[in-house]
């Protein structure tokens, strides 16, 4: 399972990074807002080969099955890894040493993920999670031809399931 | 696990009503999200995430305090109550039951603000208000008027089903991101979302339009676009004819709304009118959402009048998907309203004016007779403190003197009260001005019902004890009014709500097991196997004749403009951290570390004009007071306008004191100020 | 420089030009061959079936002009061609971090599980015409230039207009 962010939806209330220090005591995702005119969730990619992992010498980060592994008790504070980190999503925490998103392993879907109102970040495979935005993506286009050719759009049961 | 339970509760901050569980076990209580919840589905906003914070926050009071020379000293809660039942039975003895005023609390349960009032009403006296006050009491009377129901026609999730939503005066992206939620499904399917607003916002970045009108012209703009609809003839004929009344006046009113002449006074281009206008005329269903951009102006009965007006032309109501939707702000504000915590209106929105309904409460409550007409509100408390018409004032949970507008002439006309009481969990501001203060139990450490802005009335169960000897706000009324003499014999609050359904018709089915499903039940509910009613006018108006009133209204312009001297408009508002006042947000570490200070919004051509660079400390003055501020410049404001959030009690100091004249709110969203380096020039 | 356009009124949904796709990419290219490979190959291409307006929609890679998956990339990964506006992929650059697959609002980035990396339309840099487009029976993809494809559109839709005109001198 992979966490996805969809930065279309973010509303940048802050629900995730509080969420977030909730359970792991400081926050391992931060929201940037861009020029007032949007605003993107960062966080921890588990990027597979991770850069992270590959530079870390003491076996602190590893790579596992669907996420690169953090364990306190093997890393050195050498910082190679926040160099090696295309998106800064791991650094030195204020207290609690080095921080990077875990997934949550004790819950079944990241607080992240429950707690975001606007559902921009999404849990899920990677597959499930394109074709979202596929589907999302081929229902404008469809939209446009059910429209010009005079089709009714069939309207969608209490609570808007959207096309997920 | 020794003693780990999950006990449901409802979110104590913004009025959406979203439920989420708190674990209780060895380590404090935690947050769980509750994924079957029909409001938020298990999502929570920061505040929310934060919530828990409050409850073991060693700010909370633990003791009844009284104010002595050497400071507040701890005193039992057997003097705390006999001082103020001794203090109430002084000031009716010298000076009648109308030198007391009585603050109810939008925190507070159904069942403590419908005793709370039940209380000030038997002791005879009418000023009994609440925070509702200042945000939606323009709401109250214009629906009242135009729909004969004062409150959201539809449920937060039906917005999923609206083809246009067009919001108004409202930043829900930020400050009731659950609203996002359903907003972006709808966008999902196809909807278009046209927003309305001054500012650029987190919900303005999802809308397919975007009006950045000039600070309070909503009236106007909703004029032209009813100009518009009526002219292109994409009105709704049946319903105007079959459903409503007062089409004519309207076709007259907004015939000089054209759009060049509108587009003149927004500040929006005139085809950008006329595309909302036919966006939301000619979508399938269209919902209106707004808040305190409509209402918290001088005109603001005017505003919503306008906007209902726009909904009923359309017929965009009564529908699923359709409606309108006033966002309220506090967790029970629309409980605290439907209990008769207003001057205006006794339980069950029973206008103080008609003596005939009255009478059936008098004789449901069997007392003898109750006080008729208008109370002192919120806003005039403080004057009549200061001309000695009012003497004694209780306040539960409520920060006054940080939220009322021009705060700090509130703050000296306080201090001519003979005695205050106030009653919370923190040490506000106002409580620090009481000469008696009662500690209460946070919403998770008492139990009885919330209703929600869709009007879901939920039962929050008791998850743990109160800090030191808080007591719940209800065991404070009953033990006081046994003090005073009054026939409160309840066991609890499930009685009460009892009592309340026999008083209020729309609360009538809702019993404590009703309320405790998931979810609870959406009022009105009439009878005990209704299944609640989540969209409203589907087959009729309660107003009189059962039809809706189609009331015109003009455009008027704000109280204040900008002047030589004041060359700059001040408005107000929130940001995604905090709660109205700050007084439980403001103590929250989570909270405070990402939105410590207070902050004044301009855009970089005002910062060049006064020599002002990002991150300066900013002195802004209006009429009424002076405040500083941390410098942002950003392009979110238009050239003229600057932005404070009101969480802070520097900017109600800067705050306009005009007030409507029907719902009695001050102004809070316009007034003309000047800043840094302006001061001394002139 | 020719690209991938869609006619979605002409698309059956068939999903020929899914399966053309997996053919083109795999090691064999031959559709028996591919099916007998070791990791089945992957299409790039998706149809995609719009219940609410009962149409089917071929969703293709528009190799956008500045595309957002390349300026995203941390690793240039993704590259763009500056003249023929091809966005390649070098899997051997890919850290699996799927930036490109949130940033993307085609879901044209889709993920090969085996290889750990990211898949997506390549334009058939071996073939003359896309395989998707060849495959495809009712022609709703075509490989044009875009002003050849307006073009086209153009004169169908002056076709109409003249046939409207004409029908109108006959009455």
């Amino acid at each position: 399972m992979y966490l996805y962010v969809d930065i279309d939806r973010c509303i940048y209330c802050h629900a995730c990074e509080i969420a977030c220090e909730r359970v792991h005591g400081e926050s391992r995702i931060s929201l940037e807002a861009v020029r007032d005119r949007a605003c993107v969730p960062v966080l921890c990619h588990h990027c597979d080969p991770a850069p992270c992992a590959a530079v870390c010498s003491g076996g602190a980060l590893t790579q596992g099955e669907s996420s690169v592994i953090f364990e306190a008790e093997e890393c050195t504070r050498c910082g190679l890894c926040i160099i090696a980190c295309p998106f800064g999503a791991v650094y030195l925490g204020e207290a609690d040493g080095l921080q990077k998103c875990d997934l949550c392993p004790e819950m079944e879907v990241p607080a992240c993920v429950l707690t975001c109102p606007a559902e921009a970040l999404v849990w899920g495979d990677g597959v499930e999670r394109t074709g979202v935005l596929r589907r999302r993506a081929a229902g404008r286009v469809a939209q446009y031809y059910a429209e010009s050719s005079g089709r009714d759009r069939i309207s969608m049961p209490q609570g808007g399931a959207g096309y997920e | 696990m020794a003693d780990e339970r999950l006990v449901p509760t409802v979110c104590p901050y913004c009025a959406l009503g979203c439920g989420f569980y708190i674990k209780i076990n060895e380590g404090g209580p935690m947050i769980e999200y509750m994924l079957d919840h029909p409001t938020n589905e298990g999502s929570l906003c920061a505040k929310g995430n934060a919530s828990m914070e409050i409850i073991n926050h060693p700010d909370r009071l633990r003791h009844p305090l009284k104010k002595t020379e050497a400071g507040w000293s701890r005193i039992s809660w057997d003097e705390a109550l006999a001082t103020v039942a001794g203090k109430i039975g002084e000031t009716v003895r010298d000076h009648g039951p109308d030198a007391l005023g009585f603050l109810g609390s939008a925190k507070s349960t159904n069942e403590e603000n419908y005793l709370f009032q039940k209380m000030a009403r038997t002791l005879g006296s009418k000023n009994v208000d609440c925070c509702a006050r200042r945000c939606h009491s323009p709401t109250i009377p214009a629906f009242k008027r135009a729909l004969g129901a004062s409150c959201m026609t539809n449920p937060i999730s039906d917005l999923a089903n609206s083809d246009c939503i067009f919001v108004i005066g409202s930043n829900f992206a930020e400050n009731h991101p659950i609203v996002a939620r359903w907003a972006l499904r709808a966008k999902d399917r196809g909807a278009k979302i046209v927003v309305a607003d001054p500012r650029i916002t987190p919900t303005t970045w999802h809308a397919d339009l975007h009006l950045q009108i000039k600070l309070g012209t909503d009236v106007a703009l909703l004029n032209g676009m009813m100009n518009v609809i009526i002219d292109e003839g994409l009105w709704d004929r049946k319903f105007v004819a079959d459903r409503t009344v007062g089409f004519e006046a309207l076709v007259d009113k907004v015939a000089g709304y054209t759009p060049d002449k509108v587009s003149g006074i927004i500040g929006s281009t005139p085809e950008a009118i006329v595309r909302a206008a036919r966006i939301y005329a000619g979508s399938d269903s269209s919902a209106i959402v707004y808040s305190m951009g409509i209402t918290q102006h001088s005109h603001g009965t005017n505003n919503v009048t306008a906007c209902a007006d726009l909904a009923l032309l359309t017929g965009q109501l009564g529908r699923s998907g359709a409606g309108l939707y006033p966002l309220r702000g506090q967790n029970n504000v629309q409980g605290a309203c439907d209990m008769g915590v207003l001057a205006d209106f006794y339980p069950g929105s029973v206008s103080v004016h008609d003596p005939r309904a009255v009478q059936l409460i008098e004789e449901a409550w069997g007392t003898g007779p109750l006080p008729m007409g208008m109370g002192m509100t919120a806003e005039t408390m403080p004057v009549a403190a200061a001309s000695g018409n009012l003497r004694f004032l209780y306040i539960i949970g409520e920060d006054l003197v940080n939220s009322d507008s021009s705060s700090s002439r509130g703050r000296r006309e306080l201090e001519s009260l003979d005695f205050m009481v106030v009653q919370d969990i923190f040490m506000t501001d106002t409580a620090e001005m009481a000469d008696l203060v009662l500690p209460a139990a946070a919403w998770a450490e008492k139990e009885g019902t919330f209703t929600s802005s869709e009007r879901r009335v939920q039962w929050s169960p008791k998850a743990l004890d109160p800090p030191g000897e808080a007591r719940s706000d209800l065991s404070t009324i009953l033990d006081l009014a046994r003090l005073l003499g009054l026939d409160f014999d309840y066991a609890g609050p499930e009685e009460v709500l009892a009592e309340i359904g026999r008083v209020v018709p729309s609360y009538a089915g809702i019993s404590m097991a009703r309320a405790e499903e998931r979810g609870g039940v959406i009022w009105p509910c009439p009878f005990q196997d209704h299944p609640g009613t989540p969209i409203l006018h589907q087959e009729g108006f309660t107003a009189p004749g059962g039809k809706a009133r189609i009331v015109p209204v003009d455009y008027l312009p704000p109280a204040e403009e900008a002047t030589l001297d004041y060359p700059l408009l001040l408005t107000t508002g929130r940001e995604a951290l905090h709660h109205n006042a700050g007084s439980m947000t403001r103590r929250s570490f989570s909270l405070m570390k990402r939105a410590p200070e207070l902050f004044v919004e301009m855009n970089p051509l005002d910062a060049d004009r006064w020599s002002i660079i990002a991150d300066d400390l900013v002195e802004v003055e209006t009429r009424r007071g002076a405040a500083w501020a941390r410098a942002r410049v950003t392009t979110r404001q238009e050239e003229g306008v600057i932005f404070m959030p009101f969480h802070f009690p520097e900017t109600n100091m800067l705050t306009s004191d005009v007030i409507d004249p029907e719902a009695r709110i001050p102004e809070f969203k316009v007034a003309a100020c000047r800043i840094g380096s302006m001061k001394g020039v002139i | 420089m020719k690209e991938i356009l869609i006619r979605p009124e002409r698309c059956m949904g068939c999903r020929s030009c899914e399966i053309a796709c997996a053919v083109e990419h795999s090691r064999s290219k031959s559709l028996f061959g591919a099916v007998a490979e070791k990791s089945p190959p992957k299409k790039r291409i998706y149809v995609e079936f719009v219940p609410e307006c009962v149409i089917s929609v071929p969703m293709v890679c528009h190799h956008c002009e500045d595309a957002s998956c390349v300026s995203v990339c941390p690793t240039g990964a993704l590259r763009q061609d500056g003249i023929v506006r091809v966005v390649t992929h070098d899997i051997e650059a890919c850290i699996g971090c799927w930036t490109c697959t949130s940033v993307c609002s085609y879901g044209m980035i889709g993920r090969n599980r085996e290889q750990r990396v990211a898949i997506k339309c390549d334009w058939c840099p071996d073939r003359e015409s896309p395989a998707c487009v060849s495959a495809c029976p009712t022609g709703a993809l075509v490989y044009k230039e875009v002003d050849e494809f307006s073009g086209s559109k153009r004169a169908m839709a002056a076709l109409k207009l003249a046939q409207g005109v004409t029908s109108a001198e006959i009455r």
